[in-house]
């Protein structure tokens, strides 16, 4: 027996319907949404548009500014400053979506624990998350690559088991209210299990609020691993990503007389994290009209 | 009272768990202080060392180090630096002067500018200015601390030469308010983009949520007169939230911010942090994390009680 | 409700001021302890005329804010307070007397027993007479059983009669060093050594009458940053924890009172930090990286001065995996990686590609094989040794190094990609220092390649990279015997040879895959007259007479 109470009809239309047609009306979250496309797909073809593998170097042609064999110009060692900004958004991004789903995972099956069978677990939980709170995460993440080497893998896990704290607070918060609905109350009277319950009722309900929180945890990400490789930590070479591209600029000669070699990378960066923010502003707006604000 | 007698309780725990947690993860760290002395280049027995680690108490197993720590905590004593054998709890009191005027000058900038923009364009909804100020709080908000270092950096002292690199005063010229004004400059202003860009935002929304509540619209057909309706009614209950924002930004003054702290060479806690960690400074870090976890939880702590007495809706059972 | 708002509002406001209040509320904290020194820099800042301000401690060999005999660091500044038994000529090959307290030194017949002639009226900062009392005093001091010091100044203190039993707490003094009288020290080792004098320049002597504080006390005691007392050429002034410190002339300098008014050594996070104060003008003098020197090339408001590191960058390849017995696995690297391209674009021709270990050019054979880049001859001795069973296909090729400059992550950068190309894939790993230490000096086997430097003196050659149970187990005869022979050399000949001898051999065998000496540099402003700076190891020390430098 499928029970469809936990959807609030109000009028014809389902509320993913309705959301996504506040959503396109919302003429930021639509911008972000093209911005974050293009940078996506730049990233995703990167191998049609560029003319130099990323690692492909040539000393010769070190240190030149914007010309037509390098449109975006060269590195110290003669890279192709296009050619690594394209791929070094694909490590940016994936490292970013990656991270972001592992805490998102982490956070949501916590927070429903938490939120669901309150009391000791509850306890237990919270305190505990108020520890993961408390730790200055870069310092952490720093410490505890030491053991795990330098890799993409490692970033994504390191980044990812220290970002749920968040997220499980608002998961906490939103099942702690359904909980108490009267949908949920009438499956539990009709024999529901709580897994059962939990599974068809409280997670449908909070896949809203959890997706425009994702997009803020995909920035928090993609934020820190360029942090963790502006500081040196982090993606091993040649990989680029824009924040060991980004760390370039710690040096001089760099900062000084190549800002094509940095700027590029810090642009992206920004334009990312823009469109993301615009994106998951605009859903938190079509999640609840409330919110709406343009 | 109770409820603040348990939420007080339940945060020693807490705290202890962060320093064991802590310690763990930072003795676990391949490598100890005395590796840290080691010139590689000149190179030193092994036996040398091991002379060393024994005098300095790291032959002990981690359990037993970490006891012995908490004994001498609980004495009031935070032990000294491996590193050049200061007095770490005088080591913080320094950093702490130095990041708190940083944070501090970037929050108040942030609170102040942010607030009041807030409220400006809060009244002025769909406005050219709500749009310029909305569309900017989001390249602000949007913009990490690094990469606005790095811009400031390159902008206002590298090719404009306005303002210092780094540092925190002129050396060789005498001491004064203006000198660390003139270097608080570039750092404080970077960090307080994105506070300002925050408070902002929330400040606007708050504004925005509070006109719509039915009290205020009570208040309007009352016939009440549109700025007294915003500052009796709109302007001090939509302060509410950003106490907590505010609340939340309070550790800030502690922790420091690592990337700003490293692009402007401001000595503060961020880079202390860092650098004890890499030298594997086990007392620097521990009395770090003890003093960062001790403000964290008390802001929250104030935040909690702060919402509490302000809106005596919210029970805490 | 009215009186919950205004309550809220109050909250609100005593928040925001409370934050407000962090900027105005820190200032004044922050001046307190300044303040005093602010004033007295006001009030003398009428007479102060030449001040040089420098980053004395940035780079390698820097120890800011660091302590003598912590970890042989720091001598650049140092020197300018203490000074120590011998010190060497800006050749940094030659040991001079100039700048020394020692102004004489000769062995008996066999070596076993050194006889040092101090200078005469030498005094400490305070006015009191310097002895060979302070000498024995000092080797003492920071050998005392409980001082947990390792860089006891004395290189290989072992050697010293008494030394080891002193150090354990079995004996009251250290009977080989004795004062014979207030000019003379004498030194008694246990086994001879012709080059003993080398071993003593980090050696400086301390006041046995101004220090008041106990062995255990050396890297704690606030001692060295409030009231230091040495014999050099300048005396404390003032110290701003981790932003400077000032020292102004010694008036009892033996070789005259320097010229400077006060002379500044300032703390900077890094290089960068160092580089921006030097371009700005806040400061005359810094330490640069290669890569940073090229930029002050040809301007006429910079002098430059630089120097060979001393320092030998190489491979050292861990001999306990069987592969790496195999010379032409060896080989293949010194082949497959372009040297002569990294040494002219990465480090723009800062760089002087080396034979063997030996960093020292006197000591380099002069029909020294430098393994031209030959990417097929890298790809021909791999398939060779392939053929006999010999390959790297499961060999951890990760290349831990504890260098993380942006100059390091290009050359490896360069080097992961030339050896790509000979069908090599090499992963280099930057590792901060206790890190690098635990994998390449505490896991003997899990590692296979680390990029690293070693360093030396001109008359000093530790052979615990070679022989005697090194770490990385070479086993090899010949090795002992170069050894040998360079130790038993009576005479500066004799020893040039067997060092040389050592070389030729280490780059035939390419033991190593020894690349280069870097060169360093230091610039400082056109406004600084009779400068000198050098950059040795460790800082040095080495003469820099700094007694004669003098602002225009």
């Amino acid at each position: 027996m499928s029970i469809d109470v936990g959807r609030r009809q109000s009028n014809s239309q389902s509320p993913t319907a309705q959301a996504w047609r506040r959503f396109r009306r919302h003429p930021l979250a639509l911008a972000g949404l093209i911005l974050f496309a293009i940078v996506l797909l730049a990233s995703v073809i990167a191998p049609l548009i560029t003319r130099y593998d990323f690692a492909y170097l040539n000393l010769a042609d070190k240190f030149q500014s914007p010309s037509i064999n390098h449109f975006l110009g060269t590195d110290r060692v003669g890279r192709d400053i296009w050619s690594r900004t394209l791929y070094g958004g694909r490590v940016s991004l994936a490292v970013g979506f990656a991270a972001a789903s592992i805490s998102t995972v982490i956070g949501v099956i916590l927070g429903s624990i938490s939120g669901y069978y309150r009391g000791k677990a509850d306890q237990v939980i919270m305190r505990f998350t108020d520890v993961v709170m408390t730790f200055p995460r870069v310092v952490i993440i720093l410490t505890a690559a030491i053991y795990l080497g330098q890799s993409i893998a490692s970033v994504i896990f390191l980044i990812g088991i220290f970002s749920w704290p968040g997220i499980t607070r608002l998961v906490r918060g939103q099942v702690l209210s359904l909980r108490e609905q009267q949908f949920v109350l009438a499956s539990r009277s009709l024999g529901a299990g709580n897994r059962r319950i939990i599974v068809t009722h409280v997670l449908p309900n909070v896949v809203a609020p959890v997706l425009a929180s994702i997009t803020f945890a995909v920035n928090g990400a993609i934020l820190l691993e360029a942090g963790l490789s502006f500081l040196g930590v982090g993606i091993p070479l040649p990989t680029p990503s824009w924040g060991n591209m980004l760390e370039s600029a710690r040096s001089l000669d760099v900062l000084q007389d190549g800002p094509w070699i940095w700027v590029p990378p810090a642009v992206m960066i920004l334009l990312t994290v823009l469109s993301i923010n615009f994106i998951g502003d605009g859903l938190r707006d079509a999640i609840d009209p409330r919110y709406q604000q343009g | 009272m109770q409820y603040f007698l348990r939420r007080v309780l339940v945060n020693i725990p807490v705290l202890l768990l962060v320093t064991i947690v802590i310690y763990l993860l930072i003795n676990l760290a391949p490598g100890d202080p005395v590796d840290f002395f080691v010139n590689e280049e000149i190179g030193i027995t092994k036996e040398d060392l091991d002379f060393v680690r024994e005098r300095y108490g790291l032959d002990d197993p981690i359990p037993v180090r970490y006891v012995k720590w908490l004994g001498q905590v609980m004495q009031g004593d935070l032990g000294f630096r491996f590193k050049n054998g200061d007095d770490v709890a005088e080591v913080l009191a320094v950093r702490l002067r130095r990041t708190f005027l940083l944070m501090g000058t970037a929050l108040a900038i942030g609170i102040a500018v942010g607030v009041t923009l807030g409220i400006f364009i809060g009244l002025r909804q769909y406005s050219l200015w709500d749009f310029t100020f909305t569309g900017l709080s989001f390249v602000g908000i949007s913009m990490p601390a690094f990469i606005a270092g790095i811009f400031g950096l390159y902008i206002f002292s590298v090719k404009l030469g306005w303002f210092p690199s780094g540092g925190m005063r002129t050396i060789g010229k005498p001491e004064s308010v203006f000198d660390l004004m003139y270097h608080l400059v570039l750092p404080a202003g970077t960090l307080a983009i994105f506070n300002l860009a925050t408070f902002m935002r929330y400040t606007r929304f708050s504004m925005l949520e509070v006109r719509g509540e039915d009290y205020v619209r009570t208040a309007k057909a009352k016939g009440l007169k549109p700025p007294a309706v915003t500052w009796r009614h709109v302007f001090r209950n939509a302060l509410l939230p950003i106490v907590t924002v505010v609340g939340l930004s309070l550790p800030t003054l502690v922790a420091g911010a690592l990337f700003t702290e490293t692009i402007y060479s401001w000595p503060g806690m961020g880079a202390l942090l860092v650098d004890a960690v890499a030298a594997r400074d086990y007392p620097m870090v521990m009395g770090i994390m003890l003093v960062t976890a001790l403000v964290v939880l008390t802001a929250n702590l104030i935040t909690d009680l702060a919402y509490a007495v302000a809106d005596p809706r919210i029970r805490y059972e | 409700m009215s009186k919950s708002k205004f309550l809220s509002l109050i909250i609100v406001l005593s928040l925001a001021l409370l934050a407000a209040c962090a900027a105005p509320a820190a200032a004044p904290a922050a001046e307190e302890p300044m303040a005093e020194s602010s004033d007295q820099m006001a009030s003398e800042e009428m007479e102060v005329e030449q001040v040089l301000i420098g980053g004395f401690d940035v780079g390698p060999g820097g120890d800011p804010q660091g302590v003598l005999y912590n970890n042989g660091a720091g001598n650049v500044w140092f020197v300018k307070m203490f000074t120590p038994l011998i010190i060497m000529d800006s050749t940094f090959s030659n040991h001079t007397s100039e700048a020394a307290l020692a102004v004489s030194w000769e062995p008996n017949d066999d070596a076993t027993v050194w006889t040092f002639n101090l200078r005469e009226g030498v005094k400490w900062h305070d006015g009191e007479d310097f002895t060979a009392s302070d000498l024995k005093w000092t080797a003492e001091f920071v050998a005392a059983p409980m001082a947990a010091v390792t860089h006891f100044g004395i290189g290989q203190p072992q050697q010293i009669v008494g030394w080891t039993e002193y150090n354990d707490g079995e004996a009251d003094e250290i009977v080989g060093i004795r004062a014979v009288d207030d000019l003379t020290l004498e030194i008694e080792l246990s086994s001879p050594n012709p080059r003993f004098y080398d071993s003593v320049r980090g050696f400086y002597a301390l006041p046995e009458h101004a220090i008041d504080f106990e062995p255990t006390e050396i890297f704690s005691s606030d001692w060295w940053f409030a009231s230091p007392i040495g014999t050099g050429p300048f005396k404390f002034h003032s110290y701003e924890k981790d932003q400077f410190m000032a020292i102004q002339p010694n008036e009892y300098y033996w070789d005259g009172v320097p010229e400077l008014d006060q002379l500044i050594n300032r703390y900077f996070v890094d290089e960068t930090a160092a580089v921006l104060a030097l371009e700005s003008g806040d400061i005359d003098f810094t330490y640069v990286s290669a890569d940073v020197a090229s930029r002050f090339e040809g301007n006429a408001d910079y002098q430059i001065f630089s120097g060979p590191s001393f320092v030998t960058n190489m491979f050292n390849y861990n001999f306990l995996n069987d592969v790496w017995n195999d010379k032409r696995i060896r080989q293949a690297f010194m082949y497959g990686i372009d040297r002569a391209s990294i040494i002219s674009d990465v480090f723009n021709g800062t760089a002087q590609a080396t034979p063997c270990q030996d960093p020292y050019p006197t000591f380099w054979p002069a029909d020294a094989n430098y393994y031209e880049y030959n990417p097929d001859k890298a790809r021909e001795l791999l398939a060779e040794a392939a053929a006999d069973g010999v390959t790297l296909d499961d060999v951890n090729l990760d290349i831990p190094t504890y260098y993380t400059s942006q100059l390091a992550k290009d050359i490896l950068t360069v080097m992961q990609a030339n050896m790509a190309e000979v069908g090599v894939n090499v992963n280099p790993t930057f590792l901060d220092v206790p890190t690098w230490r635990t994998v390449v000096d505490d896991n003997a086997t899990e590692w296979n390649i680390a990029y690293r430097g070693a360093g030396g003196g001109p008359a000093s050659y530790s052979s615990i990279w070679y022989v005697e149970d090194n770490q990385w187990g070479i086993d090899d005869p010949a090795y002992v015997d170069l050894f040998a022979a360079m130790d038993a050399a009576q005479n500066a000949d004799d020893y040039r040879a067997a060092r040389t001898a050592l070389c030729k051999y280490q780059n035939e065998e390419a033991t190593f895959a020894y690349w280069w000496v870097s060169t360093r540099y230091g610039i400082a402003t056109v406004d600084i007259e009779d400068f000198h700076y050098f950059p040795a190891p460790g800082g040095g020390p080495y003469v820099d007479r700094s007694q004669d430098w003098n602002m225009k």
